[in-house]
C-alpha cells in the first residue's frame, strides 16, 4: 500500500550505493520532512525508501586541510553541540537552533536539509554564504558540487537519481564574517518567511568588504544568492548609504511569491530591511 | 495514630495547593486517552470527504474500496435509516452523513470501516465520489448578500421567517434609549472590528468509540458533557437512557470543542450494523474540520461625555457560523448578551446574529462567544482614552459598575469589587510609570456571565476506614476538577488528599450532571460534592450521638472534625466505632441547582461572573511588524482560590491561548472555500518560545461567590481581554490602531508602512483617529 513505502536499509555505503543504481529510492535519514509527507499527504508517496540512518560513516564533524567537514547524518542537535561548529560555523548552529524543536534537532540532519532542497530550509543560505562544498557519491565515486550550483529549481538538486549527499565542506577563513537571520511566522517550530545569511572577508585591516555572499531562503523556489547586491556590496565599506543602497538593490533583485504564509510585498520589504539592519549593525552606526 | 491523621488530612484542604490529581500520569504519558483504550477486535474508521466546500454528490461507488482486504463496511447515506437521522445540541440539523450535497471542507460523504487503520485509510482513498463543486460563502458579506445560496434547506427551519436567509437567529437586547442619548453625547466613537476563525487545538485528537454493549450501546468519547451526548444517542437509535452507557475518560484539553456529539452517532450506526465495536481518531487536520470558533464582526458605536462618563452603546455584531447550528447560536447569544461588558451605561443596544456558512461548524470554545465581542468593545474603549485625553485606566474605573449594582437591568447584579482586580493590574505593571522607547503598554478588561443553569448531584461514600469515593459527572480535561472535589471531600471528612478517590466518567456508575462547561464545576459539582459531604457528616453526627448516648443537637461536625462539647474527635474515630463489627460505609448524596427562568432571555439569570483585568507592555518591530509581548500581567477575581497553583495554571493557560488568537491563529480559505493552512505547519499556535518575556498572574478573592467557601467559576476570563491589551500596547508604541485580528506580523508592518502598502488597517487608523 502507497501509505508505507518498502524501506530498505542498507548496512553499509556500498550497498546503499547499489540500492540507489538499481532503482529509485527515496532516501530518509531523520524523517522529519519525508514523514511530513508521508503522514500529512504532502505531495507525492514515495514509491520506495532507502533508509540511510545506519550509515555511521556518514556522521561525524572534522577539521582538516583548512575546512571544517559535516557528515551527512549529522543531525542539528549534534552540530549545536559541536566544538568545531561553533568555532568555525557560529552563524550555521545558529541557523539549526532555529529549526523545530529539539525533538526534530535530535533527528533532523543537515544531509536531509541539503538534499530536501526544500526553498525554506534554514541552513541553505548559510552554506551559500560560506562557499559550501557538497560531496556526492555513488557506485561511480565522489564528487564536489558548489553549493551555489547544488540547488537548481523547486525542490531540484544536482544529485543523480542514484546519488547520495554524503558531507559538506565549509572552507575555513579566520578573516571571515557570516551573520544569520530568520523571519517565521512564529519564534519556533515555524517554516520560514524570509530566511538570509550575510558573509564578507576583511582584508589587511581596511574597512571595504571583500567576497561578499548574500544568500536568501523563502524568496525564490530555491535558496539563492542575490549576486546583482553582492556586487554593489564588493568592495564598499558598511555605511549608512551602502546599506540604503543593497536595501533598494535587493529589493528589485528578488521575486518572491505570495502564499499562505506571506505576500511577495512583505517578503521584499522584509528582505530590504533586514539586509540594511545587518549592514548597520556589522557598520557599528 | 489519630492525630496524625487530622495533621495530613488539613495539608491539603481547600485553599492549599494539593497536587494534581492525576497529574503525574498525564505528564508521563501512563493516562488512558480514548484512543489508548484497548479496543479488542474493534473497526476502524476513516471518513470519506471530498476537495471542496460545497459539492452536489451524485454518486458515490465503493465497489473498489471494497476490495481492500479487511474491508469491513463502506457505509453511505443510503445505509443509514431514512430520513437522515439528524442531531445537535441547539437544532436537529447535523446529518449523520451529508445528504445529497457537502456543506463545508471536510464534511463526510461515507465512512468506511475496516479491520486495521491503514486498511480504512487505503479503501476511504478509493471510495469514488462524483461531484460537483457549487458556489459557496464563506465570509460575513458573501453569506448576507442578496441572492446568496442558502446552507440550511428552508424545509429544515420550518416557521422560521428567518428561513429563506442565511441569519439562523437574530439577537436583541438592550436597555434605555439609544437614539435619545445619542443627543447627550459629547464624543461619539465608531468602528468596527474583526475576529478571525480559529480552532480549540485540544491535543488530545478527539476519539470516538462504540459498542453493542447486552441489549444496548456503549459509547467511548472524549466528551465534557457525556449526559446530555447519552441522551442524544438514547434519542438517535431509539433506546432507553439506560441503555446507553456512556464512558468519557478524562479528555486532554476539550477548550469546549468537546462539548457536543460530532462522530459518535456515525460510530454508534456502523457499530450497530456490523455487531462490531467501531472506533474512529480523529486526525489533527481532520479536527480543524470539526470544531472551530466563530469568527465575528462586531460594530460598536459608543457616546461619552467629555469627562468620559458612558452615555449610550450600541452594537451590532455578525458571528459567521459555520454549517450546521452545533452550540454555536448559543455562544452568540450568551457572548452578545453581556457585550456591553461591566460597565453601567444608561442606555445600550446590542444586535447580534448567527450568520450560516459553508464552513466547519463552530462551537464552544473558552470564552464562549464573548472575547470576539470584549476585543470590538475594548478596543473602541482604547480609541475612545485616546481622542477624549483620559487615561485608558481611569476611563475603565470611571464607568465600571460598582459591587451590588444592576448593571444589566434584571440580571444578576455585580457580584465583586471589578475596581480592585483593575488596580491590582495596572499596579503589577507600573501602568503610570517610566517606560523604554519602542516599547507601548495597553489595559483591557474582560467579563462573562458563568452558567445560566445547572444540575449536579453527587454521590460521596465514607468506606468502612475512613478513606473516601466521590462521584462526580464532571470530565476533569485537565482543568483538574478531580483535585478540587478531592480537596472538598477531603477537608470535610477528615482523610488525607491520596486516601480520596474521584470517579468520573460512567454515565452507569456516577449520577447526573448536566455539563462540564462555563467553568462551572468548581460551584456547582463543588457545591453538590460539599452538600454529599454534609449529607455523610449529619449521618456521622447521628452515629456520635447514638454512641455517646446524646442528643444531636450537642454534637457539630465539620471540616474532618466531630465536636462533642469540649472534646474533639476525628470523624474515622467515630466511623469505625459507629460501623460496628459488620463494618460497611456511611453514604452521603448531594445535589445544587441553578434554576432556569423562562422569562429570562438567555433562560436564566448569571450564577456568578467571570472577571479579569489584563494588562501588556510590547515592543514593536518595526521593520517586520514583529509584536513581542515584554510584559504580560493578568488578575482574575476568583472569590476563592480552591487550589491556588491551579488558578494560576489556568489564569496563565488562558493569557497564552488568548495570545494565540491575538498575534497568530486564524483559518486561511481559498476562493472556494477550501482550508488552506489545514494542520499544524501553517497555522501556528504559541510555543513556548512565543510567550510574554514576563508573566505574572494575580487573583482578588473577596470569598463572594455561589461556590463552595466562596470561590465563583474560572478558567476562561484570562482569555477574554488579551487580544484589546495587546492591541493598544501596540497603538500606545507606534500609534496605529488595528481593527483586525491576528495582529500578525505582516498586517502590523502594513499598518506601519502606509505609504508602501496603502493597506485598509491604516485608512481606519485614519478614520479612528479623527
Amino acid at each position: 500500500m502507497p501509505i508505507q513505502p518498502p524501506v530498505e536499509s542498507p548496512r553499509d555505503l556500498g550497498e546503499a550505493y547499489a540500492l540507489l543504481a538499481a532503482t529509485h529510492h527515496r532516501p530518509i535519514a531523520g524523517g522529519t520532512d519525508v514523514m511530513v509527507q508521508i503522514t500529512g499527504e504532502i505531495g507525492q508517496l514515495p514509491d520506495r525508501l532507502l533508509d540511510v540512518w545506519h550509515l555511521e560513516g556518514l556522521r561525524g564533524i572534522t577539521v582538516s586541510e583548512g575546512a571544517l567537514t559535516i557528515g551527512a547524518l549529522t543531525t542539528y542537535t549534534a552540530m549545536r553541540h559541536s566544538a568545531p561548529c561553533r568555532e568555525h560555523a557560529p552563524a550555521l548552529v545558529e541557523a539549526a537552533a532555529t529549526i523545530g524543536a529539539a525533538q526534530i534537532q535530535n533527528r533532523g540532519t543537515i544531509g536531509g536539509n541539503i538534499a530536501n532542497a526544500s526553498p525554506a530550509g534554514d541552513t541553505l543560505p548559510v552554506l551559500l554564504a560560506m562557499d559550501a562544498e557538497i560531496v556526492a557519491g555513488s557506485l561511480r565515486g565522489e564528487r564536489i558540487v558548489a553549493a551555489a550550483d547544488f540547488w537548481t529549481g523547486y525542490r531540484r538538486t544536482a544529485l543523480a537519481p542514484d546519488e547520495l549527499v554524503l558531507r559538506v565542506r565549509l572552507p575555513i577563513a579566520p578573516d571571515r564574517e557570516v551573520r544569520f537571520r530568520k523571519i517565521g511566522t512564529r519564534r519556533a517550530q515555524a517554516i520560514s518567511k524570509v530566511v538570509m545569511a550575510l558573509s564578507w572577508h576583511l582584508r589587511d585591516g581596511r574597512p571595504e568588504w571583500r567576497d561578499v555572499r548574500v544568500a536568501l531562503g523563502s524568496v525564490a523556489e530555491r535558496p539563492i544568492r542575490v549576486v546583482a547586491t553582492e556586487a554593489l556590496l564588493e568592495g564598499a565599506a558598511p555605511t549608512a548609504e551602502t546599506a540604503a543602497r543593497a536595501a533598494e538593490a535587493v529589493a528589485g533583485e528578488i521575486k518572491p511569491i505570495d502564499d499562505v504564509r506571506s505576500t511577495a510585498d512583505y517578503r521584499r520589504a522584509v528582505t530590504a530591511r533586514v539586509l540594511q539592519r545587518m549592514i548597520r549593525e556589522a557598520g557599528g552606526w | 495514630m489519630s492525630s496524625n491523621h487530622g495533621a495530613e488530612a488539613g495539608a491539603f484542604g481547600v485553599g492549599a495547593t494539593a497536587p494534581r490529581v492525576g497529574g503525574l500520569e498525564r505528564v508521563t504519558g501512563r493516562q488512558e486517552y480514548v484512543a489508548d483504550l484497548p479496543h479488542g477486535d474493534a473497526l476502524h474508521v476513516k471518513l470519506v470527504t471530498v476537495d471542496a466546500a460545497r459539492a452536489r454528490v451524485d454518486v458515490i461507488d465503493g465497489t473498489r474500496a471494497r476490495a481492500v482486504p479487511g474491508v469491513h463496511l463502506v457505509m453511505t447515506p443510503a445505509d443509514l435509516p431514512q430520513p437522515m437521522p439528524r442531531f445537535g445540541p441547539q437544532r436537529r440539523d447535523r446529518p449523520v452523513l451529508a445528504v445529497g450535497e457537502t456543506k463545508y471542507h471536510g464534511e463526510p460523504v461515507a465512512a468506511v470501516a475496516a479491520e486495521t487503520p491503514d486498511a480504512a485509510e487505503e479503501a476511504a482513498r478509493l471510495v469514488e465520489v462524483d461531484y460537483e463543486e457549487l458556489p459557496a460563502v464563506f465570509t460575513i458579506e458573501a453569506a448576507l448578500a442578496t441572492g446568496a445560496p442558502l446552507v440550511q434547506e428552508p424545509s429544515l427551519r420550518p416557521g422560521d421567517p428567518l428561513a429563506t436567509t442565511n441569519i439562523l437567529r437574530e439577537h436583541r437586547y438592550g436597555w434605555g434609549d439609544v437614539e435619545a442619548a445619542s443627543n447627550q453625547a459629547d464624543v461619539v466613537i465608531e468602528g468596527t472590528y474583526a475576529f478571525p476563525m480559529v480552532t480549540q487545538f485540544a491535543i488530545e485528537p478527539h476519539a470516538f468509540m462504540a459498542a453493542p454493549d447486552g441489549d444496548g450501546i456503549a459509547i467511548w468519547s472524549s466528551i465534557q458533557h457525556p449526559y446530555w451526548l447519552q441522551r442524544v444517542m438514547a434519542d438517535l437509535v431509539e433506546l432507553p437512557l439506560s441503555k446507553v452507557r456512556v464512558f468519557a475518560p478524562d479528555p486532554g484539553g476539550a477548550f469546549g470543542g468537546k462539548q457536543h456529539a460530532k462522530y459518535e452517532p456515525l460510530v454508534a450506526f456502523i457499530a450497530r450494523r456490523t455487531g462490531r465495536p467501531a472506533r474512529l481518531v480523529l486526525t489533527l487536520e481532520e479536527t480543524f474540520q470539526a470544531v472551530r470558533r466563530g469568527a465575528a464582526e462586531v460594530r460598536v458605536r459608543a457616546g461619552f461625555r467629555s469627562d468620559g462618563t458612558l452615555v449610550f452603546r450600541d452594537i451590532e455584531a455578525n458571528y459567521l457560523i459555520g454549517a450546521y447550528a452545533d452550540i454555536a447560536d448559543r455562544t452568540v447569544a450568551k457572548g452578545s448578551y453581556t457585550s456591553n461588558g461591566p460597565y453601567r451605561v444608561p442606555s445600550v443596544r446590542i444586535v447580534a446574529r448567527s450568520v450560516l456558512s459553508h464552513t466547519v461548524p463552530s462551537t464552544a470554545f473558552r470564552g464562549f462567544g464573548n472575547p470576539q465581542q470584549i476585543w470590538a468593545v475594548e478596543s473602541n474603549m482604547d480609541e475612545a482614552a485616546r481622542i477624549l485625553e483620559i487615561d485608558p485606566l481611569e476611563l475603565r474605573l470611571r464607568n465600571l459598575a460598582r459591587r451590588g449594582e444592576a448593571f444589566i437591568p434584571h440580571e444578576t447584579p455585580a457580584d465583586g469589587d471589578w475596581a480592585a482586580s483593575v488596580s491590582r493590574a495596572a499596579e503589577l505593571i507600573s501602568w503610570g510609570g517610566p517606560r523604554q522607547p519602542g516599547r507601548g503598554r495597553g489595559i483591557a478588561v474582560g467579563l462573562k456571565s458563568g452558567p445560566t443553569t445547572g444540575l449536579s448531584y453527587s454521590t460521596v461514600r465514607l468506606l468502612g476506614d475512613g478513606s473516601v469515593v466521590v462521584y462526580a459527572g464532571t470530565s476533569d480535561m485537565g482543568q483538574g476538577a478531580r483535585t478540587i472535589f478531592a480537596q472538598i471531600a477531603a477537608g470535610e471528612l477528615g482523610a488525607p488528599l491520596e486516601w480520596v478517590t474521584v470517579v468520573m466518567g460512567d454515565t452507569a456508575v456516577v449520577p447526573y450532571d448536566q455539563q462540564t462547561s462555563a467553568s462551572r464545576s468548581s460551584v456547582l459539582m463543588g457545591n453538590a460534592v460539599l452538600a454529599a459531604c454534609r449529607d455523610v457528616q449529619s449521618k456521622i453526627r447521628t452515629m456520635a450521638a447514638r454512641l455517646e448516648g446524646l442528643p444531636d443537637d450537642g454534637i457539630m461536625v465539620d471540616r474532618g472534625e466531630v465536636r462533642i462539647g469540649e472534646r474533639v474527635l476525628p470523624i474515622r474515630e467515630v466511623l469505625v466505632r459507629g460501623l460496628g463489627r459488620l463494618g460497611g460505609e456511611v453514604i452521603g448524596v448531594g445535589e445544587a441547582r441553578k434554576e432556569a427562568d423562562p422569562d429570562h432571555p438567555l433562560g436564566g439569570t448569571s450564577a456568578f461572573y467571570e472577571f479579569n483585568c489584563t494588562a501588556v507592555e510590547v515592543e514593536v518591530d518595526r521593520d517586520t511588524g514583529d509584536v513581542t509581548v515584554t510584559r504580560h500581567v493578568t488578575v482574575s477575581d476568583v472569590g476563592k482560590a480552591l487550589n491556588p497553583l491551579q488558578v494560576r495554571g489556568q489564569d496563565e493557560g488562558a493569557a497564552i491561548m488568548g495570545l494565540g488568537h491575538t498575534l497568530m491563529e486564524h483559518y486561511i480559505f481559498d476562493e472556494a472555500g477550501r482550508i488552506r493552512n489545514l494542520g499544524a505547519i501553517d497555522y501556528r499556535i504559541p510555543t513556548t518560545m512565543d510567550l510574554p518575556l514576563r508573566m505574572e498572574s494575580d487573583t482578588v478573592e473577596n470569598e463572594d461567590g455561589p461556590g463552595p467557601y466562596g470561590a465563583k467559576g474560572m478558567s476562561e476570563g484570562a482569555l477574554l481581554p488579551v487580544a484589546p491589551a495587546v492591541a493598544a500596547a501596540v497603538r500606545d508604541a507606534t500609534g496605529v490602531v488595528i481593527r483586525d485580528l491576528p495582529l500578525t506580523p505582516e498586517r502590523v508592518w502594513r499598518a506601519l508602512h502606509p505609504e508602501l502598502t496603502g493597506a485598509p488597517e491604516v485608512r481606519q487608523a485614519i478614520e479612528g483617529a479623527r
